[in-house]
């Protein structure tokens, strides 16, 4: 059992991390920790926040690892604890900037690099940063769905609400994600590439 | 199906959720709408943009330092020094409770040295009936716990010498009201 750790299914792993398996935990890091990095990392947007709060998450699994129950994916379970830190540090960030009022100053919307080309790379940047300008609880739902390639009922668990609700987020968040980008002329001819052009919405 | 009802489901179609019903719907809106058709590939293009954004990478050390920390957590020495740490805060609650009970002394008990100017006037007001606590019965004992006006006390505890003051009979008698005048030649008292 202990050579095929890396063969294991995720509750396969879970069940030797409740014997006590260091090595199993150690297999379960390695699995997770690129998608959560990448998870975390597109809500809190800040990198090495999102890497302290991935260990955090990590160390939680570690220790609550009894709370874990095979009714749901390991995955589902772990993402749950990385959102909830997340949220638990924007909420924090959220207080810090209402007691220093950060919340006066304007913010700057979604910025165009100055000399806009139409290749790909350009798009990056701004799609970044229209995917952070997004409402919390569309942004979750769009990284979870779209960068995280999570099926819909799994997000519907991870955010603790219905399927229903997800599907609506899900499309809300991709059409704001689409507006934002309006202004983009140049982008958005990148994005509609290969569309007849009969009819302009802009 | 007109374009709105598109709209509301675009999301769902990209992704497959739709029933068959209205699948085969929205698919017959969309061979007919360009405008449709123009805003499901912007969509498309955005989830795979979203697709291909660059992957973030844990630091090179990451893995090795949330074993690390997870370990010294599974530490037992550790753990117990944590239980050690709760006791000590529970003992310094305690030891601190305690040393307020010693000086504050017990809650609801009346500090003998809190009377106010009204409880020592109601005293004299009743001159004659003899008071419990502060004569004997026997008029050639005498009483020193005298009440003092509150006036004076404080004006005792401000020069700090209320104690020579409260020995000395022909000091006392400069502050003595005529209620305790009459008090005391009522009990007969002698200082």
């Amino acid at each position: 059992m202990n050579t095929n750790r890396g063969r294991s299914t995720d509750k396969e792993l879970m069940e030797l991390i409740q014997g006590g398996d260091d090595k199993a935990f150690a297999e379960l890091v390695s699995r997770f920790q690129d998608r959560l990095l990448n998870f975390v990392g597109r809500i809190v947007v800040d990198r090495e926040t999102a890497e302290e709060l991935v260990q955090e998450a990590f160390l939680r699994i570690f220790n609550q690892k009894h709370s874990y129950t095979p009714t749901f994916a390991v995955s589902t379970w772990v993402y749950t604890i990385a959102l909830n830190l997340a949220r638990s540090e924007l909420r924090k960030r959220k207080l810090r900037k209402y007691l220093s009022l950060d919340f006066l100053k304007e913010e700057a919307d979604v910025e165009l690099p100055e000399k806009s080309n139409s290749d790909y790379e350009s798009l990056i940047p701004i799609l970044r940063k229209a995917i952070d300008k997004l409402p919390e609880d569309y942004k979750t739902a769009f990284i979870l769905c779209d960068i995280q390639r999570l099926p819909y009922q799994q997000i519907a668990e991870v955010m603790g609400v219905p399927v229903g609700t997800v599907k609506s987020r899900i499309n809300r968040a991709r059409m704001m994600l689409r507006d934002k980008l309006k202004p983009y002329k140049e982008i958005h001819h990148e994005l509609s590439r290969g569309i007849p052009q009969t009819i302009s919405l802009y | 199906m007109n374009c709105r009802g598109v709209s509301r489901r675009l999301s769902a179609f990209i992704d497959d959720v739709l029933s068959p019903g209205i699948k085969e719907s929205l698919e017959d809106h969309l061979k007919g709408c360009l405008k449709c058709q123009r805003k499901l590939a912007e969509i498309k293009a955005i989830i795979e943009a979203a697709h291909n954004l660059p992957s973030l990478k844990v630091s090179e050390e990451f893995t090795e330092r949330v074993l690390a920390v997870a370990s010294k957590q599974n530490n037992p020495e550790v753990v117990s020094l944590n239980r050690y740490r709760v006791s000590f805060a529970g003992l310094a609650f305690v030891a601190t409770a305690v040393a307020v009970f010693f000086i504050m002394g017990p809650i609801g008990q009346e500090r003998s040295d809190t009377r106010s100017q009204n409880t020592v006037t109601a005293q004299f007001e009743s001159a004659g009936q003899p008071e419990l606590t502060d004569y004997s019965e026997d008029p050639s004992v005498i009483v020193y716990s005298v009440p003092v006006p509150e006036e004076v006390r404080i004006r005792d505890m401000m020069f700090d010498d209320s104690l020579q003051l409260a020995d000395s009979s022909l000091k006392l008698d400069q502050f003595i009201l005529p209620e305790v005048e009459q008090a005391r030649e009522n009990v007969n008292i002698k200082f």
